[in-house]
């Protein structure tokens, strides 16, 4: 049997050429596509840091937040080429136990890590006092712990009362919702994507 | 055959590491005598005349934008320097005797203090930061899918000052340094586009006493503000315009210049402006290029400038083929 001949007529196509030559243009170089997730992607992260509620151990003390979230909220950047949108995170802002354990030792020439036992001493470090400011003890329990206590009163502490924990080593368990997850991103990218070539179909440069 | 350049990673850090290290016995206003331009190149604190100490306070800050050490780090660094320096609040560093005046005990003059301290590493690192969202944002695609930057306040502050008239308790908008810059409130934020003179006029000496002489956030000291970028299809639905009132294309076109130098156009682009119809069409036809809506003499001709860009590689590639379009020399 002979095949039936089809014509087929692609109207429209006249008035659809602005339209399509710039998504064409648009999406044949995903710089530009990139750059707008990367721009969405690092506000999000930015707000998602500064916005999390994480005040534990400064309610715990009786101390003020230091404003630490917010401040690395700051540092979070981002960057794209033609291959990828990037956000970038730097170390010391600890977000990166969102991704795996966080093993802290005291640097180098330092025998013992500080935790902050007061409200007085939350977000500093012992450095931040004068020198005289606190006595060595260790404290015996089950097994010793060293310690730093106040040297004399003033401020809200009397003599004695604890400042700082010592310790030589402080694992963090990774915690995931330190920073959004992986499906909020790609919800994120998803959306963008589809703004992106709605309005490839206004703006030649969207 | 050299090593390839090793740039840091992180924006803030390529920008702090930009600037150099600088010793001064001028107190804050004597800085800003000398010049914005000076300042914003440079790492200095006010009394701080040891070498030493500002060349630390510059490495302290490079490897706190890198992310490699953390502020309390930071702050010991610098304490450590100090101390090793010999300095007292009353003396200053050895040998400044009647050069600087002597300062109280853990006050903000004492190089020493927390306070002190803490406001160089804050001030330097927030510089930093603001410099290289300013670098990252004025790259020709941030440019063009987010044209305008929005002031918002980043960090809470016990007594706020009046940026956009709102802060309660502080005065009118008349009074406000949103307003005193020349800047337009849209629906009561705080936008303008990128490389607009507001954001000069923010970080300005000349309007605000404790102005830091920069067009980037934090604009003055311990101000808690900082940017946020808005994409194009909310400036053009927020009516954003340039400094005078013009289009977003005009403005753009016009070559706008901030401290760090020109901004780049957002895209690659042509002025067809008194061009034969003709020539024009062909033109057209043979690049793809298209007309930026509302301004149909301005073409934008990405393909053309990627067909020369990759000819010209080609070109160089053939001629020279060692040549790594990738990373250099091979």
């Amino acid at each position: 049997m002979n095949p039936v001949p089809l014509k087929i007529d692609v109207v429209g196509m006249a008035m659809a050429t602005g339209e399509l030559q710039r998504i064409r243009n648009g999406l044949a170089d995903r710089r530009q596509l990139h750059a707008a997730i990367a721009g969405d992607a690092v506000k999000f992260t930015r707000d998602y840091v500064s916005g999390s509620a994480r005040h534990a151990t400064a309610q715990r003390l009786g101390a003020t937040p230091t404003g630490f979230r917010e401040r690395a909220a700051k540092l979070i950047e981002s960057d794209s080429d033609a291959d990828a949108a990037h956000i970038r995170i730097p170390r010391s802002t600890g977000l990166g136990r969102a991704f795996s354990d966080i093993v802290i030792t005291p640097g180098p020439g330092r025998k013992y890590l500080t935790i902050p036992a007061s409200a007085e001493t939350y977000g500093k470090v012992c450095r931040d006092f004068p020198g005289d400011a606190f006595d060595f003890v260790i404290y015996q329990g089950i097994k010793p712990f060293p310690a730093l206590v106040w040297a004399e009163n003033g401020g809200t502490h009397k003599k004695g009362d604890l400042a700082y924990w010592l310790r030589r080593e402080v694992t963090q368990k990774q915690d995931r919702t330190l920073l959004p997850s992986d499906a909020d991103y790609l919800e994120l990218g998803r959306r963008r994507a589809v703004a992106f070539i709605a309005n490839l179909r206004y703006y030649s440069t969207p | 055959m050299n090593p390839p350049l090793q740039l840091p990673v992180f924006d803030a850090a390529r920008m702090a590491g930009e600037r150099r290290a600088a010793t001064t016995s001028l107190d804050t206003a004597g800085l800003r005598a000398k010049g914005a331009e000076t300042l914003a190149k440079a790492v200095f604190t006010a009394r701080g005349t040891s070498a030493v100490f500002a060349s630390r306070i510059k490495t302290v800050v490079d490897s706190l934008a890198a992310g490699d050490i953390g502020e309390g780090q930071a702050r010991t660094a610098l304490y450590e320097t100090l101390d090793a320096l010999g300095y007292t609040p009353e003396g200053g560093f050895p040998g400044d005797a009647g050069k600087v005046p002597p300062a109280l005990r853990g006050t903000l003059q004492d190089l020493r203090s927390f306070r002190r301290v803490n406001l160089i590493i804050q001030t330097q690192l927030d510089l930093a930061a603001g410099a290289g969202e300013q670098f990252r944002g004025h790259t020709p695609d941030r440019l063009a899918q987010f044209p305008a930057w929005e002031l918002v306040r980043l960090e809470a502050r016990n007594a706020p000052r009046n940026w956009d008239g709102t802060e309660p308790g502080k005065g009118i908008a008349e009074d406000a340094r949103w307003t005193i810059a020349g800047g337009k409130l849209y629906g009561g934020r705080m936008i303008a586009f990128k490389g607009d003179p507001v954001w000069g006029e923010l970080g300005s000496f000349d309007n605000f006493p404790d102005a830091l002489g920069t067009d980037h956030p934090p604009f003055a000291f311990q101000s808690g503000m900082g940017w946020r970028e808005i994409e194009l299809a909310e400036c053009d639905a927020l009516g954003v315009a340039g400094p005078n009132g013009e289009s977003r294309s005009d403005f753009f076109a016009s070559g706008p210049v901030v401290m760090a130098g020109p901004l780049p156009l957002p895209s690659p682009q042509i002025s067809m402006r008194g061009v034969d119809p003709a020539l024009r069409q062909a033109f057209e036809e043979s690049t793809h290029a298209t007309a930026r809506p509302g301004s149909p003499v301005v073409m934008d001709y990405s393909d053309l400038l990627q067909q020369e860009l990759d000819a010209g590689r080609a070109a160089y590639q053939k001629a020279n083929p060692d040549y790594n379009p990738e990373g250099g020399a091979r």
